[in-house]
C-alpha cells in the first residue's frame, strides 16, 4: 500500500507542532511572544515550500511534473496559434515526407516474408563465369531436392500468368507453380481447406490453392469455393485450399492468386519443360535448419548440379551460391532500391531544413519569453525544470507534427502508388506490399523521428535559456543587447540556406537529366504509333495465328486515319530481347557474334520512321521459300564493313548455314532503353524468322490522329475475330515514358521536395528577419530621427539579412559540388556540375530569399521614428 | 538563537542532512523539533539547518525504510510524531559514516599542503 496519504495527513500538524515548540523555546529564552513566533517562522523557512517538497518525496514526481509541463505547454501553445501552426506545419511536411519514403523503403527493402523464421530461407543461385541465374532446369531441381543430403527443405517454384475461365469473362491471374515441399519449406499451411502437404502428393492431379485476397475478390469469401473447379489456361483445377491473409508467396512483385503443382507446367504452357535440360526456369528455395553452414550446402549443391549438368552435356564452370531469401524476392527492389535510398537521403535533408525552421521559431519564442523564464527562475524553478518545460512544449509540437505527418504520408503514398499502378511499372500490377499500410514499423518510425526532433529542437533554445541573466531581465522586458543569440540565429539561417540550396541543386540536376532523357534521339519517331499485342492463349496453333496476323494487318491498314502499319518481333521497347548469331560468310571457323535481332514485316521502317540509308526494305516477295535476306543497322554496318559497301554481301545469321544477303542499311535505333546506347541490331523478314516468334508478334500502326480512338478501333478489330482474346494496345510514346518512369518519379519527387525545402527556408528567413526587425525598432527609430533616409534603412536591414543567406548559399554550392558526386550514376547526358542548372538554382534561391527578406526590411523602413522612440 | 557569527556558519551539503538525522536518531526516538535542536546543539551551532528542510528529508528516509514514524507524547504532553531508526537505517548509518569518513580524510589530505604552504 502507498503510505503516502497517512504520512502526509499529519504533516501539517507536525509542522505546526514544530513551530510552536520553537516559539516556546524562544519565549523561554526571553523573547516577547510575537517576536518569538516571527523568529520561529524565519528559522523554519517557507512552510508552503516545505510542504510541497515533502509531498514530492511521496509523489511520482517525474510523471506528475511532465503532466504539469504538458498542461502548461498546451496553454502556451494555444495562446500563440500562429507560432504553433507554423511549427507544426513545418514538422508535418518534414516528417511526412520522411514517413512516406520510409513506408516505401519498409515495404520494399525491409519487410520480411510473413512466414516463421524467414531468416532460415535461402534461394539458390546458379552462377557461371558469364552470369548469375536465379533459375535451374527442372531436372537440376529434382536432383537437388531428392539427392541433397544436407540441403535442408528444398522447394522449387516458377511464375506464370494464367487465363482463368474462357470466353469474354475470362481474365488473367498470377499463378505460382510450386513443388512438393514448397509450403513445408515456407512453413505455411492453408487457413482453410486441405493440408498442403497433400498438394504435393496429389501432384499428378490438378489441385490448386488460392490466396486470401483472391478468395475475397473473386469468391466473396464463400466457403463453397473449396472443392469447386476452375479452368486455368483451359485445364481443370480443383480448389483445395485457401492461404492465410497476407501470404502471397515468396515474391512481392507477383502476388500469387493461385498455387498449382509445378508438374502441371506442361498443361499450362502447352509445351513441357520438365525434361528440357538447358532451359532454366525453376527457382529454388531452401529452409536451412540452424547449425548447417551455408558453405557446406553450397558445396554439396554445386557437386550435385555439376554432375547433372555434365550428364546433360552442359560443361564449364558452375557454382551454386546461397542468397538469403528472408525478404520477399523482388525485381522491383533491385530496380528501385537505389533511387529510393537517394530519396530517403533527400527527405532527410528536408527534415533538417524543417527542424532548423522550427528551431528558429523556438529561438524567437524563447527570446520573447525571456522575461517569463527569468521570473520563473527567480521564484525558484530549477533550470532543469525550465529545460524540461521547453522540451515538453517542443515534443507536443513534434507529436502534433508527427500525427499530421502520418496523414500526409498516407495521402502521399496512396497518390504515388495509384500513379505508379496507373503506369503499370515493370508491366505488372503494383505489388500489394507497396501500398501504404500504416503498419507498426512506419508508425514507430514517425513517432521516433517526432520525438528526436522534438527533443533536439526544444533543447536548442533551452540551452540558451540557461544563461538568462536574472537581474538584467527583471529590470526591463526589453531584450538585452547581447550578440550571442543573434549570431546563433544567423548561423541557423546559414545552415538552412546551405541545406535547401543543396536540395534544390539535386532536384534541379535530376529534373534537367530527365528532360535530357526525353530529348534523346531514339532513331525513330514514336509519336502517332500504337503497338498492339495479343495474348493468344493455348487455343490457336502457330499456323492459325500467322493467318490471323496477316488478316489483322490488312484490316489495320484499312482503318481510317492509318497511314501505315506493320508487324515485328519484338516490338520497340518491349521487355523481351531476341538475339541471333552473326557471322560473315567465309569466316565460319570463327566464333559467331551474338547480336540483337528484330524480325519485321515489310513497311516496318516506314511505320516507325526509321530512315533507310542504303538498299531496300523487305517486300512481300521475301518469303520463307525465297533467298534469305537481312538488313543491318548503321552500327552493325560500320563495325563489320568499315570500308566496303555492305549491300550485296553475304552473312550467316540465326544459326543457319544458308547465307543471307544484306539488302539494306537503316539508321540506328534505341531498341529497349533510352539510357543504353543503340544496340548492334540486324533485321530479318518475319517470314524467315526462326524460333517461336509467332505468339510474340506485335503490330505497329501509325495513324494521323494523335488521339486514342485509334486504340479502341484496333481492339474492336481483334475482338471481331475472337471476343475472348486479351489484347494490349498502347501508344509507343507511353511505352517509352514507362521505361523511364523511375527517373520521372525521382525527378518530380526530388523537385517537389526541393520546392518544399525552398519554401521552408524562405519562411524561416522571413520569420527570423521579422523578429529581428521588431527587436531593432528602437535602433531604427533613432537612425531615422537622426536623418537616415528610408531607402538606406531598407538597404541596411536587407543587406544584413542577406549576409548569412549568401554565406549559406556559397557553402551549399560547395557542398553540392562534393555531394553530387554520389549522384553521377543517376544523371543522363549531364555533368553533375552542369553550369546551367547550378546557375538556375542559385538564381531561384537568391530571388526567393531576397524577396523573403525584402518584406520585413520594408517594414523596418516604414518605422515611425516618434512611435519607435516612445516605445523605448 | 544562534550566537555564532554569520560567516562561521556552514550550509549543509546535499545529502549530509540525511546522515545527520540518522546519527541523531541513534540516540533514540525524537520528534522533528528535537532533531533540529539536537543537530544544532551537537554541532556547536556551526551547522545551520533551515528547520523546514528537515521534513522532506525525514519523509525521504521513511520512504527508504531507514526510519519509521509513530505517534507519541512530547515532553510538554502534546501529541507529536516521533521518528525512530529502523534496523535497515542502523546498517545504513554505519555504511554512510564510513563513507563520510573516507571522504573527509580524502579532502583533508588534499587540503593539508595548502595549509602548510600558507604558513610562514
Amino acid at each position: 500500500m502507498n503510505p503516502r496519504k497517512p504520512m502526509l495527513q499529519s504533516l501539517e500538524d507536525d509542522i505546526r507542532f514544530h513551530i510552536e515548540s520553537e516559539t516556546q523555546d524562544n519565549i523561554d529564552r526571553g523573547m516577547p511572544p510575537e517576536e518569538a513566533h516571527r523568529a520561529a517562522l524565519l528559522k523554519f523557512g517557507n512552510v508552503a515550500r516545505v510542504m510541497e517538497d515533502t509531498r514530492e518525496v511521496w509523489s511520482m514526481p517525474w510523471i506528475e511534473r511532465r503532466l504539469q509541463d504538458m498542461r502548461f505547454g498546451f496553454r502556451m501553445l494555444l495562446k500563440h496559434p500562429s507560432f504553433t501552426i507554423a511549427a507544426v506545419l513545418s514538422l508535418a511536411l518534414g516528417i511526412g515526407a520522411n514517413t512516406a519514403v520510409f513506408s516505401l523503403v519498409d515495404a520494399l527493402l525491409l519487410q520480411r516474408l510473413p512466414v516463421p523464421h524467414p531468416e532460415q530461407l535461402f534461394s539458390l543461385v546458379r552462377a557461371t563465369p558469364q552470369e548469375r541465374g536465379e533459375s535451374f532446369s527442372y531436372k537440376e531441381f529434382l536432383v537437388l531436392s531428392q539427392n541433397g543430403r544436407q540441403l535442408g527443405e528444398v522447394a522449387g517454384y516458377a511464375y506464370r500468368t494464367v487465363r482463368v475461365g474462357s470466353g469474354p469473362q475470362s481474365e488473367n491471374a498470377f499463378a505460382q507453380l510450386v513443388s512438393d515441399h514448397y509450403f513445408t519449406a515456407l512453413a505455411k499451411n492453408a487457413a482453410h481447406g486441405s493440408d498442403l502437404g497433400k498438394l504435393g502428393r496429389q501432384a499428378s492431379g490438378a489441385d490448386a490453392v488460392i490466396s486470401d485476397k483472391y478468395w475475397q475478390r473473386q469468391f466473396a469469401r464463400s466457403p463453397a469455393v473449396l472443392g469447386s473447379t476452375v479452368a486455368l489456361n483451359g485445364n481443370a483445377f480443383t480448389i483445395v485450399g485457401i492461404m492465410p491473409a497476407g501470404f502471397t508467396g515468396a515474391s512481392i512483385d507477383y502476388a500469387a492468386d493461385y498455387w498449382v503443382p509445378i508438374t502441371s507446367q506442361p498443361q499450362l504452357d502447352g509445351d513441357s519443360l520438365l525434361s528440357a535440360a538447358g532451359t532454366h526456369w525453376v527457382r529454388v528455395i531452401t529452409r536451412v535448419p540452424p547449425g548447417l553452414s551455408d558453405r557446406a550446402i553450397s558445396a554439396e549443391a554445386t557437386a550435385l548440379i555439376k554432375r547433372q549438368a555434365r550428364s546433360s552435356g552442359e560443361g564449364g564452370e558452375l557454382r551454386v551460391e546461397l542468397e538469403n531469401a528472408a525478404r520477399p524476392d523482388s525485381g522491383l527492389r533491385s530496380a528501385l532500391a537505389s533511387p529510393l535510398l537517394l530519396l530517403f537521403a533527400i527527405v532527410g535533408l528536408l527534415l533538417l531544413v524543417a527542424c532548423v525552421n522550427v528551431a528558429h521559431l523556438f529561438e524567437a519564442r524563447a527570446a520573447a519569453r525571456h522575461h517569463e523564464f527569468s521570473v520563473r527562475l527567480a521564484i525558484g524553478a530549477g533550470r532543469a525544470r525550465l529545460l524540461s518545460q521547453l522540451v515538453t512544449e517542443s515534443i507536443i509540437i513534434a507529436s502534433a507534427g508527427g500525427v499530421m505527418a502520418v496523414l500526409i504520408a498516407w495521402a502521399a503514398t496512396r497518390a504515388l502508388t495509384n500513379y505508379i499502378s496507373g503506369h503499370s511499372l515493370l508491366a505488372i500490377p503494383l505489388p500489394e506490399g507497396l501500398r501504404f499500410h500504416p503498419n507498426l514499423h512506419v508508425l514507430v518510425f514517425a513517432a521516433s523521428v517526432a520525438v528526436v526532433v522534438g527533443v533536439i529542437v526544444g533543447l536548442s533554445p533551452a540551452i540558451r535559456s540557461d544563461d538568462v541573466d536574472l537581474r538584467m531581465a527583471l529590470k526591463s522586458s526589453a531584450p538585452s543587447a547581447r550578440s550571442n543569440p543573434r549570431s546563433r540565429r544567423r548561423w541557423l539561417l546559414t545552415t538552412q540556406m546551405t541545406i535547401s540550396l543543396l536540395l534544390l541543386i539535386v532536384a534541379g540536376l535530376l529534373i534537367r537529366s530527365f528532360q535530357k532523357l526525353n530529348e534523346v534521339d531514339l532513331g525513330f519517331s514514336p509519336s502517332g504509333v500504337v503497338q498492339v499485342q495479343v495474348d493468344w492463349g493455348t487455343l490457336y496453333t502457330d499456323g492459325q495465328i500467322r493467318q490471323i496476323a496477316d488478316r489483322l494487318l490488312d484490316q489495320f491498314r484499312a482503318l481510317p486515319g492509318v497511314s501505315s502499319a506493320s508487324m515485328a518481333v519484338p516490338g520497340v521497347f518491349s521487355r523481351s530481347t531476341w538475339q541471333s548469331t552473326f557471322q560473315l560468310q567465309g569466316q565460319s571457323s570463327a566464333q559467331p557474334a551474338l547480336v540483337d535481332v528484330t524480325a519485321g514485316a515489310p513497311g516496318f521502317f516506314r511505320t516507325l520512321g526509321i530512315p533507310l540509308l542504303r538498299g531496300r526494305d523487305f517486300t512481300p516477295l521475301d518469303t520463307r521459300n525465297t533467298e534469305r535476306v537481312v538488313i543491318l543497322s548503321e552500327t552493325m554496318a560500320r563495325s563489320y564493313f568499315p570500308t566496303s559497301d555492305p549491300v550485296g554481301q553475304r552473312v550467316l545469321v540465326q544459326g543457319e548455314t544458308i547465307p543471307a544477303e544484306i539488302i539494306g542499311v537503316v539508321s540506328d535505333i534505341k531498341l529497349h532503353s533510352v539510357l543504353a546506347s543503340a544496340p548492334r541490331l540486324i533485321y530479318v523478314p518475319l517470314t524467315q524468322a526462326k524460333g517461336p516468334v509467332t505468339r510474340s508478334i506485335t503490330w505497329e500502326i501509325r495513324s494521323t490522329s494523335l488521339e486514342n480512338p485509334i486504340v479502341g478501333a484496333l481492339v474492336r478489330q481483334v475482338h471481331q475475330i475472337d471476343p475472348g482474346l486479351h489484347i494490349d494496345a498502347e501508344p509507343v510514346v507511353d511505352t517509352i515514358a514507362q521505361s523511364i518512369l523511375v527517373q520521372r518519379l525521382a525527378a518530380w519527387l526530388t523537385g517537389l521536395f526541393g520546392l518544399i525545402g525552398l519554401l521552408l527556408a524562405a519562411v524561416g528567413a522571413y520569420g527570423l528577419l521579422s523578429y529581428t526587425v521588431v527587436q531593432r525598432v528602437p535602433e531604427i527609430g533613432i537612425r531615422l530621427a537622426l536623418g537616415a533616409v528610408r531607402r538606406e534603412v531598407l538597404w541596411l536591414v536587407w543587406r544584413q539579412a542577406m549576409q548569412p543567406i549568401a554565406v549559406g548559399m556559397a557553402v551549399g554550392l560547395l557542398l553540392a559540388t562534393a555531394a553530387t558526386r554520389l549522384l553521377s550514376s543517376y544523371l543522363f547526358g549531364l555533368s553533375r556540375s552542369d553550369p546551367m542548372t547550378l546557375a538556375a538554382c542559385l538564381l531561384l534561391m537568391g530571388v526567393v530569399a531576397g524577396f523573403a527578406c525584402y518584406l520585413p526590411a520594408r517594414r523596418a523602413a516604414e518605422v515611425d521614428p516618434t512611435t519607435a522612440l516612445r516605445f523605448e | 538563537m544562534s550566537t555564532k557569527e554569520q560567516r562561521e556558519r556552514i550550509e549543509l551539503l546535499q545529502g549530509t542532512l540525511d546522515l545527520l538525522i540518522l546519527r541523531t536518531l541513534q540516540l533514540g526516538a525524537m520528534h522533528g523539533h528535537a532533531i533540529a535542536k539536537a543537530i544544532e546543539f551537537r554541532s556547536n551551532e556551526v551547522l545551520q539547518v533551515e528547520q523546514g528542510s528537515l521534513y522532506p528529508a525525514l519523509h525521504r528516509l521513511i520512504r527508504r525504510g531507514w526510519i519509521s514514524a509513530a505517534e507519541g507524547t512530547s515532553e510538554n504532553n502534546r501529541k507529536a510524531k516521533f521518528y525512530v531508526l529502523t534496523a535497515k537505517g542502523r546498517r545504513q548509518l554505519v555504511l554512510e559514516t564510513s563513507k563520510w569518513d573516507k571522504l573527509a580524510d580524502a579532502i583533508a589530505l588534499i587540503l593539508k599542503p595548502a595549509e602548510q604552504e600558507g604558513q610562514p
